[in-house]
Formats: C-alpha cells, structure tokens, sequence
C-alpha cells in the first residue's frame, strides 16, 4: 500500500493539460448524475414513506372482516389472546370493532357522498394516528360526527344534513334527513380519505340507520411491519373470516409506487452509466499520457497487476469523492426545495401537497457503494486493457 | 547459469504476423560478458525484452539459474525484474520530473528497502559513476553521457545478476561511448554479474568476450 501511493505519485506528475480536462468533465458528470440519483432516491422513497404513514394514520394494521356481522366479538378476542401467547412479544396491541354505511350530505351547493364509519370513540387515539381537531365542548362523539379535513373545507358548517340511503323507501327519503352537530375534522393526509369520510360511533349510526351490523374489526400492532403474518395467523385462528393486512389493502398503490421506483432506477442507473463513461475515456487518456512512466516501472520490478490496481484506485478516490459530492448538491437542493417550497403538489392525484423526501442512510450508502465501485470497476477495467506487456514493450525501445 | 531453449516469439498485430525470433537456442555463464549484434529488424531488441522478463516468449523455455522463467507468475516475474536484472535502454531511460539520486534509488524503492537505506546505496552509486555532485539535478539538465551513466547506476544499484543493455551508447558520440562502455566493463568486474550489451559499434563489441549474430531472428555464425 505504502509503495502504491508512491505509485499514484509518480503516476500522478502527468496531471496537467489534456488529462486535467478530461477527468474535470468526468468528474462534473458523474456528480451531476450521482446528484440526480440521489435526489430521485430521496423523494421517491419519501413518497412511499409518506404514504404509509399516511395510511397506517387512517387505516389499522390490520382489518378483520366480520362473518356474521354481530357476535363475534367475544371469539376475536379469544383469537387475539391465543396469538400473542403464540407470537410471544404480544404482537397485537388493540382492537376495535367498526361499521360503515354510505350517507349522502346535503350541502347548499347540491349532494356529497361519503362513507360514514363507526367506531369505539374510545379507541380513536389507539387505533388510528389522526390528526385531531376537536370543537370546544363536542368531545363526545355519540351524538355527533367527525369529518375528513377536505370533506370539511367543502362545507363548512357546524351542522350536517345527512342522509342515509341504506332501507329508506324514495318515499320516505326527505323524511329521513337528519341533521347531525360536527364534533370537528380529523386529517390522515390522504386525500382519499380526507374528502370522503365522515367518522362517528355506534350510537351515532344506529340512531341513523337503525339497525347495522358489525363490518369488522381493526387491529393495532406492535409492529406495523409484521402485520401480513399475523393476519394470516388471524385467518387460521377464525376459519370464516377475512384478515387483510395495510399493505395488502393498499396494494395497488405500493405496486404502482415499487414499479415507479424501478422504473426511475433503470432510468437513472444508465444516466450514471453514461457519466462513468467519461471515466472510461479519461482512465484510457491518463495510461496513455503515463505510458513511458508506466513502461518503466514495469522494467524496474513494478508488477503489472499493482500497475493496474493503481488506477482502479484512482477511479475508486474519484467515485467515491464524486458520489459524495453529488449526494451534497442532493441535499442541498431538497433543502432549499423543502424551506422555499416551490414545487407544489395538487394533493388529488399525489394526496400530499408538499414534496416528501427521505434521506435514509441506507440510501446514501447503497448510492456511494454503488457509484464508488462502478467507478472502481471502469477505471481497473480500462487500466487491465491497456497495461500490457505487448503494449509496454513498445514503449521501451 | 542462463538457458535458452528453442525460444520463438511471433508478433501479431491486426492480422499481420511478425515472427521476430524463430527458435533461439543458447547458453550464458555466470559473469559472462556478450554481444548481441545483426542487422536492423533481426530480433536484438526482442530478445532482450523476453531475457529480462518484460515479455513472454510464443514458444521455448528460459532457465535461469535452474528456476523455468516463463512459468513464473506475474508477481514473480516483476520480482525477478526487480532483483536479478538490470536494463539499460537506448531512449527514455529516466523520470524526467525527478533528479537523478530519485531515478537510482527507484529499484531499491520498488523492492521495497527503506526510503533512507535507498538513497544512501543511490548516492553510494552515482559517487561510482562519477555524478555525486549531480545528484539533485534533473535529468533534462544532464547531457546525454551523463544520463546514460545515471541509467547505468540504476541498473545496476541493486547488484543485479544479469545487466541487458540495448544499444546503450546508440546516441552517444565516440568519447563519451567509450566512456560508458569502460564504466560498465569495470562495474562488471566488480559485481560480478553477466553482462549482455546489443551495439551496433563494433569496436567496442571487440571489448567483450563472445559475439552472438543474430540475423532474420536466428543465430548467424
Ligand atoms: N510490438 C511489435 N509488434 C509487431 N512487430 C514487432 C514488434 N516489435 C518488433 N516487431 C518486429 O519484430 C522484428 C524484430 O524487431 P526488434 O525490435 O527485435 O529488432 P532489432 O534487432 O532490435 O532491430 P533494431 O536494431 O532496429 O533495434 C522486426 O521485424 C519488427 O518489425
Ligand atoms: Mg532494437
């Protein structure tokens, strides 16, 4: 090692003109293109953690879909404590029962439907991870409801009119509109959910529909990642019921955002690849202008694997200096987009209204291993090609 | 002490085959001191090159003190470059951006002696070779016979076994030829060591014990 550097001395007096060039033009390419990967990493894995958190805020970890609709509570339960006797650090943490029902709200501006969910007003701070916005003195949903921010925004108004279509004849539609008191909003972050749904309890719902049925169940973990398991665990441990874990609920939309992100991985792996390319040249340019250096040593005992291993060294210390950077530029970018905000997001097709970003260190590390040994690999690459005895000989004469 | 055997050496390039050596077969004693001279074009060079282990032959052994010297690996065949042999080349023989005590004491450096045991053995060697005083200077403000003389004290500052020298008074004038070539010839008495100088200048090939022709990449006699 100690000899290697004196190598990447020696090597490295021919610095000047063409070379320095070369290297500088590769060197501005590939970070430009490590800062592009980086910032297509960050912000797309922000929007995949955005929206799971998003709707791990709405949605349980799990929900249980009730068979009979009533009387099931008592078997759930049993199940729920047979599990995490099974599972040791008792996965599961809460359930809670849960019932919709379509509604319609009349509105000054003409018919809104939405989804009336009841659950055990109780559980609303255990269950879900929503944020709250309760009116003075209205704590107590069962005589009043919640509903989604976005819903609320259209409305605005401390009472809603609300119907119910579910058993009403046409006839008796207009008798059974019923006018409810707003307990407050809640946010999940999702825009699906903020404009469509109206949260209450069972009392609430059985004094509009009269009689309902239990929809199923939600359950809380410890672990939001270990839900897939325990659902199934839920399957085996209730023959009949239907156990549908959050991811598997939200599939559709972590498949299209996974096909994204490989989408944008290919795309912006050949753009780094174009860029290490100019490495490729700029290794072959720097050989050819230390040809005589290189020739010599080799005469002097410098064996021809240390002579390549040097420059696979040199393009190592480039990658990794260049992914650095680039990771730097990244940063600072999705900082300043972050305090300044400029990029505005229209929350019904993203659901979220500010650019995420997420700046994992797993990221940063597969990044740099990656860029840094792509790099490495060119640079010896072109080094072995061209440091050998039938071209060094001729160098000699 | 040194063995060729049925050495052949085919050069191809872009279809083109050049055979540059067409099956050499001779031997060298310890401390021997040989010319190689034949025409333009008759293989010296090539010879030298797989001598000295810079290149691999395309057929035929070369023993070297007992040790197959083609079937050693990349590794020990740079060590044995770096320690057994001494090169002394026509042109480019010196770093130019380094004095001289920096050119000498490279093979030291390369086999791995410290930086100060090298550069003592290097100063040590350009004192024999008549330049101490030159010794911080760089090669490009040296003349010719003075760097060729720094060339000589690198090949041989690690007391080399085998020094290969290719026409290394081909762009000298004839004083500071002789000059060189007596240098040599005395270090040669001293090192003991088996010399095989390629020149064209046939009186000093009369200073040397054996003449090997080569003409067309065979042996001439
Ligand atoms: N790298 C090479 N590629 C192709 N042919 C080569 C190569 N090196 C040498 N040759 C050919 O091999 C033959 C021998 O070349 P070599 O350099 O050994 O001759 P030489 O005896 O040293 O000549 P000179 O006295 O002019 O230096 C020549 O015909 C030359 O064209
Ligand atoms: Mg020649």
């Amino acid at each position: 090692m100690n000899f290697l550097m004196n190598l990447e001395k020696i090597l490295g007096i021919r610095k000047k003109g063409v070379r320095s060039i070369a290297f500088a033009v590769a060197f501005f390419a590939v970070i430009l293109s490590m800062g592009l990967a980086f910032i297509c990493l960050f912000v797309i894995s922000g929007f995949q953690k955005e929206y799971q958190k998003s709707i791990l805020a709405f949605n349980a970890h799990i929900v249980l879909f009730s068979e009979q609709g009533r009387g099931e509570e008592k078997k759930v339960r049993e199940a729920i404590e047979h599990i995490n006797l099974q599972t040791q650090n008792a996965m599961i943490t809460d359930v809670s029962p849960f019932a919709v029902s379509e509604a319609v709200i009349l509105d000054s501006s003409g018919l809104k439907a939405c989804i009336l969910k009841a659950i055990d007003p109780q559980k609303l701070k255990n269950v879900y991870a929503l944020e709250l916005n309760i009116l003075d003195g209205r704590e107590d949903l069962s005589h009043s409801l919640l509903l989604g921010s976005e819903l609320a925004y259209q409305i605005s108004k401390n009472e809603i009119k609300m119907i119910i279509p579910q058993g009403a004849s046409l006839t008796d539609l207009k008798r059974s509109i019923q006018t409810i008191p707003l307990a407050g909003i809640f946010k999940s972050g999702i825009y699906e959910f903020d404009s469509r749904f109206a949260l209450t309890s069972f009392e609430m719902l059985k004094k509009l529909t009269g009689v309902f049925k239990i929809t199923g169940y939600e359950i809380a973990l410890q672990d939001p990642l270990g839900a897939p398991r325990v659902a199934k665990l839920l399957e085996e441990n209730l023959p009949g019921m239907r156990a549908i874990s959050w991811d598997e609920l939200n599939s559709s939309l972590f498949k299209a955002m996974q096909m994204e992100k490989s989408v944008f991985f290919i795309v912006v792996t050949l753009i780094f690849f174009v860029a290490a390319f100019n490495l490729l040249g700029a290794t072959a340019m720097s050989v050819y202008l230390c040809r005589y250096e290189i020739s010599l040593l080799y005469s002097l005992g410098v064996s021809k694997l240390k002579l390549q291993r040097s420059f696979g060294l040199t393009g190592f210390l480039f990658g990794i200096t260049s992914c650095l950077m680039g990771w730097l530029i990244a940063f600072l970018m999705l900082k300043l987009e972050d305090y300044y905000g400029w990029i505005k997001l229209d929350p019904k097709i993203y659901f979220i209204s500010t650019l995420p970003m997420d700046f994992g260190p797993k990221l940063f590390g597969v990044g740099l291993i990656f860029g840094s040994l792509i790099c490495f690999l060119f640079a010896l690459g072109v080094a072995k090609n061209l440091i050998q005895e039938k071209y060094i000989i001729n160098y000699i004469k | 002490m040194i063995e060729l055997i049925n050495i052949k050496k085919i050069y191809k390039d872009n279809e083109r085959e050049c055979e540059a050596l067409k099956g050499l077969s001779f031997k060298l004693d310890r401390g021997e001191k040989i010319a190689v001279v034949g025409p333009s074009g008759a293989g010296k060079s090539t010879l030298l090159h797989l001598m000295g282990g810079l290149d691999r032959p395309s057929a035929g052994q070369m023993f070297f003190e007992g040790k197959n010297l083609f079937s050693l690996s990349d590794k020990e065949l740079s060590k044995y470059r770096n320690k057994t042999v001494g090169f002394i080349f026509q042109f480019h023989n010196l770093l130019s951006e380094f004095s001289a005590l920096d050119n000498v004491s490279l093979p030291l450096l390369i086999g791995g002696e410290s930086k100060r045991e090298s550069v003592k053995k290097a100063q040590g060697m350009l004192e024999r070779v008549g330049l101490g005083s030159l010794a911080h200077s760089k090669p490009n403000t040296l003349s010719g016979g003075e760097q060729q003389r720094v060339a000589i004290a690198r090949a041989l500052v690690g007391r080399p076994s085998l020094v290969l020298a290719d026409e290394p008074t081909g762009n000298l004038d004839t004083a500071n030829s002789e000059k060189v070539f007596d240098l040599l010839l005395d270090l040669n008495q001293e090192i003991n060591m088996t010399l095989v100088v390629v020149t064209h200048n046939l009186s000093l090939t009369t200073r040397l014990e054996r003449i090997i022709r080569l003409s067309d990449g065979k042996l001439a006699s």
